[in-house]
């Protein structure tokens, strides 16, 4: 199987290489955003980077217009992706960058699965509220989270 | 050493008081600020760090000073050094969502050893009484989680090949 891993930096990101034992032995490839990070992605051996123009310094700037014109830019760079390389399953620990990727996969007929950040213990993330519809299997880390969406399952956190 | 690390956000209301605790102590403090703009005086530091330095830092330091995020205090209690989880907070401008350190409350309900910080001014006292006896991280709720994700995968796989071979009769 080809699996396509697709998730934001920092804390989305260590929490994807929590999970990428998974995977072994089907071909992988990750998308991310390119930021400054210190985590080691040596076990990926196909990464894609896609810029990130939203401001990081403080969430109070978080500008509306930048992050329309980031999702534009990723959804173009996805599509691209998902044409090239052909992936059998989208896997996404969120955030925002997997929104276009993960519709852009249903529309092509491959399987979704998202799996909602451990710091969500009752309020769930935005990304994951729009991915919900289009998931197949949708993992959350807390059982406290399973009211909120009736076809998620708990099965387990990265820690 | 104390060791702070904040990952790829900014965080200066936890920078600046650990830059005023270094300024008081002797021992050494060294900080990984990400985006924070505040810059330490008192403490040598660092934008970011590759994960082999980060990794050194932490295995030198007597106990790491972090924000609320899942990879640093994974990474910490991996090296088996005690931590101090600082929540960022809504009401300060820390984040866009609310929260009230839930996340480390839930976390340390579970048994892992974590040291909260909800009130800044509380650091110094934890800072001085750090047990490193039993820090250390669980991976059974992690084997739990790639062990379904592992069975998803396999029966896609299946489905797959289950409909090559029909295809083909």
């Amino acid at each position: 199987m080809k699996i396509c891993l697709v998730c934001s930096y920092g804390g989305h990101l260590a929490e994807m290489l929590r999970l990428t034992e998974a995977f072994e032995g089907h071909r992988i490839f990750l998308i991310t955003y390119k930021e400054r990070y210190t985590m080691a992605l040596d076990d990926i051996s196909k990464v894609y980077l896609i810029p990130r123009l939203i401001p990081n310094f403080s969430f109070k700037y978080l500008s509306r217009f930048l992050l329309l014109a980031n999702m534009i830019i990723t959804a173009v760079g996805e599509l691209f992706m998902l044409l090239k390389e052909r992936p059998h399953v989208i896997v996404s620990t969120g955030a925002e960058i997997a929104i276009p990727i993960c519709y852009l996969a249903k529309f092509l007929r491959k399987k979704v699965v998202f799996i909602e950040s451990i710091c969500r213990i009752n309020e769930p993330s935005g990304s994951a509220k729009i991915i919900y519809p289009v998931a197949d299997l949708f993992l959350v880390q807390w059982e406290s989270l399973l009211n909120k969406f009736p076809k998620a399952r708990y099965s387990g956190r990265i820690m | 050493m104390i060791f702070v690390t904040i990952g790829t956000g900014a965080f200066p209301r936890l920078i600046t008081k650990m830059d005023e605790i270094a300024g008081k102590t002797n021992e050494n403090v060294v900080m990984q600020i990400g985006c924070t703009k505040y810059i330490p005086q008192n403490a040598e530091y660092f934008e970011f760090l590759n994960f082999e330095d980060m990794v050194d830092f932490i295995r030198k330091s007597r106990v790491v000073v972090c924000h609320d995020g899942a990879g640093s205090i994974m990474t910490v209690l991996q090296l088996g050094k005690p931590v101090i989880a600082v929540p960022r907070l809504k009401r300060y401008g820390e984040l866009f969502y609310e929260n009230s350190g839930e996340f480390i409350k839930e976390l340390i309900d579970q048994g892992l050893t974590i040291k909260a910080i909800y009130d800044i001014g509380d650091i110094e006292a934890a800072l001085r009484n750090t047990d490193s006896t039993a820090c250390y991280l669980d991976t059974e709720n992690q084997k739990k989680l790639v062990s379904a994700l592992k069975e998803y995968i396999n029966q896609l796989q299946k489905q797959k090949v289950g409909s090559y071979q029909g295809a083909s009769k």
